[in-house]
C-alpha cells in the first residue's frame, strides 16, 4: 500500500477526523502526517494539501546518500563478472604441444569487447568440436582458472619403427618449388626456392668416397615444397550409415550340453549383437550376448555441406602425412562444383607447403 | 459504531486509546482535546488515528474531562 506525507494548514486539523492517519505533528503554523492513497483521496475533496509519496522519496534520499557506495558496489560485482568470464590469456599446459592452428580456431570463438574476450558458448560445447576438429590428438581438451585459459593436448606417441636399411634416395612425388629441407642422411641435391620437377632426385643415397668409391645408403629427409595441385572428390549427395546409438544390453545365453536352454531377446529394434565372455560350470555354459542399438542415419549434403567435406579431406590428407611443424595448407579453394542428381563432383587447388621426398629403392 | 460511547483507556501513563470517538479538536505537544476529553502532558504525539480509534504517545500528566 502506498502511503504518504501530507502537510497542510493547522487550520485543518478539524477536517482529519475518522481518517486513517499516522504520526501527526504539528508546528506552528501547518500540521504534518502519514496516511494512504484513499484517505489522501478524501482529503483532497474537503481541503488543499500538499503531498510527497514516500516512497518515492525514500528511494531518491537512499540513492542520495549511498550513491558512492551503490557506484562502487556495481563496480566491484561488474569487475568480478567480468574476471570470471573473460579469457586474458590462454596457455598451453604443455609449451611442447604448442599448435597456432589450435589457437587460431579458438580465436574464432571469442567474443571480444575492447579488451575483454569472452568464450562463445559453454566450454563443453567448445572442447566437443575442438576434439571433432583437431581428432588427430589422443587428446584436446580446455579448462579455465580465473582467467587463464588451459589447452592440454595429448599427443599420439606411437613406437618408434624399426629402421629400414633399404638403400635409397629421396625423389620429387610432386613439382614444386623448394621452400626447406632437413637431410639427416644422404647427399642433399635440392636447393632452396628452386622449382623442381615430379620425378627430380632430392636427397641422394649414392655418397662418394675419397677413393672413387661411392657407398650405398638409405637416404633419410624431408624436402617442403610450395605445390599447386587440383584434388577431385566424387561426393555422395544422400548416404545412409547404421550408426550405434551408445545403449548396450547384455544379456547371458544357457547352455546345457552345448544345447541352448533360452533364447535371449533385446528391447531394442534395431540392434547389433556380439559375443561377450563365456564361462562353464560343468555341463553347463553361461555365454554373455552385447546388444548395442543402432539407428539409420541420412545425411544429405547441400553444395555447400559438400564443399566443406571435400575441403575436409584434404586437411586431414594433410595432416596424415606432415613430418615436419613447418608444412602449412597456403589456400584451399573451390574451383567447381557440378551435380549429376547423385554425386557432387568437385574440383578444389589447393597451394600448400608440404614434403614433396619420396624414398625409391635402389634398383639392382 | 457512531453511537457507542466514547471509551479512553491509558497505559502506564504514556499511552492513551481512545475509541469511538467522534471529533479531534486540538492538538499541541502539551495538550490534545478530543470530544469531552483534554490530555495534558508533555511531548504528546499523535501516533496513530482510524475511523474508529485515537492513539496517543508521550509524558501523560492528566485527563480533564468535561461535564
Amino acid at each position: 500500500m502506498k502511503r504518504y506525507l501530507v502537510t497542510t494548514a493547522k487550520e485543518n486539523l478539524g477536517h482529519l477526523n475518522h481518517f486513517r492517519i499516522k504520526s501527526l505533528k504539528v508546528s506552528d503554523e501547518k500540521i504534518e502526517f502519514i496516511t494512504d492513497g484513499r484517505s489522501l483521496s478524501g482529503m483532497e475533496k474537503l481541503f488543499s494539501l500538499e503531498y510527497q509519496d514516500l516512497y518515492k522519496t525514500k528511494c531518491k534520499s537512499f540513492f542520495k546518500k549511498h550513491l558512492i557506495t551503490l557506484l562502487g558496489t556495481l563496480i566491484i560485482v561488474t569487475s568480478l563478472v567480468i574476471q570470471s568470464f573473460s579469457v586474458r590469456r590462454i596457455v598451453f599446459s604443455d609449451p611442447e604441444t604448442y599448435n597456432p592452428e589450435v589457437l587460431g580456431y579458438l580465436d574464432g570463438r571469442f567474443r571480444r569487447f575492447g579488451p575483454f574476450a569472452f568464450l562463445e558458448g559453454n566450454l563443453s560445447e567448445i572442447n566437443k568440436d575442438l576434439r571433432s576438429e583437431f581428432y588427430h590428438y589422443e587428446w584436446i581438451g580446455l579448462r579455465r582458472k580465473g582467467a587463464t585459459l588451459y589447452i592440454d593436448i595429448r599427443e599420439i606417441k606411437n613406437a618408434p619403427q624399426e629402421e629400414d636399411k633399404t638403400p635409397g634416395s629421396l625423389y620429387a612425388k610432386d613439382s614444386g618449388i623448394v621452400k626447406m629441407y632437413h637431410a639427416e642422411r644422404g647427399v642433399v641435391l635440392a636447393q632452396e626456392e628452386v622449382y623442381v620437377e615430379k620425378g627430380a632426385l632430392l636427397i641422394s643415397g649414392e655418397i662418394a668416397g675419397y677413393d672413387n668409391r661411392t657407398e650405398l645408403v638409405r637416404a633419410k629427409g624431408w624436402v617442403l615444397a610450395e605445390v599447386l595441385k587440383y584434388h577431385d572428390y566424387k561426393i555422395l549427395k544422400e548416404k545412409k550409415e547404421t550408426i550405434r546409438t551408445g545403449k548396450v544390453e547384455i544379456k547371458k545365453q544357457y547352455y546345457l550340453f552345448s544345447r541352448p536352454l533360452n533364447k535371449p531377446s533385446t528391447s531394442f529394434p534395431d540392434f547389433e549383437s556380439e559375443l561377450g565372455e563365456a564361462r562353464s560350470v560343468g555341463f553347463l555354459k553361461i555365454q554373455e550376448i552385447y546388444f548395442f542399438e543402432t539407428k539409420t542415419v541420412k545425411t544429405v549434403y547441400s553444395p555447400e555441406e559438400a564443399v566443406r567435406h571435400a575441403k575436409s579431406e584434404v586437411i586431414k590428407e594433410f595432416r596424415k602425412n606432415k613430418v615436419s611443424p613447418h608444412e602449412k595448407i597456403i589456400y584451399n579453394k573451390l574451383v567447381k562444383i557440378e551435380f549429376d542428381g547423385t554425386y557432387y563432383r568437385i574440383r578444389l587447388i589447393v597451394k600448400a607447403e608440404r614434403n614433396i621426398a619420396e624414398f625409391v629403392p635402389f634398383s639392382n | 459504531m457512531k453511537n457507542e460511547a466514547i471509551k479512553l483507556s491509558i497505559y502506564g501513563n504514556k499511552r492513551i486509546v481512545i475509541e469511538n470517538y467522534r471529533r479531534l479538536l486540538d492538538l499541541n505537544e502539551e495538550l490534545i482535546r478530543v470530544d469531552i476529553y483534554t490530555i495534558v502532558g508533555k511531548f504528546l504525539k499523535l501516533t496513530q488515528m482510524d475511523s474508529f480509534m485515537i492513539e496517543v504517545l508521550g509524558a501523560i500528566q492528566q485527563i480533564l474531562i468535561e461535564g
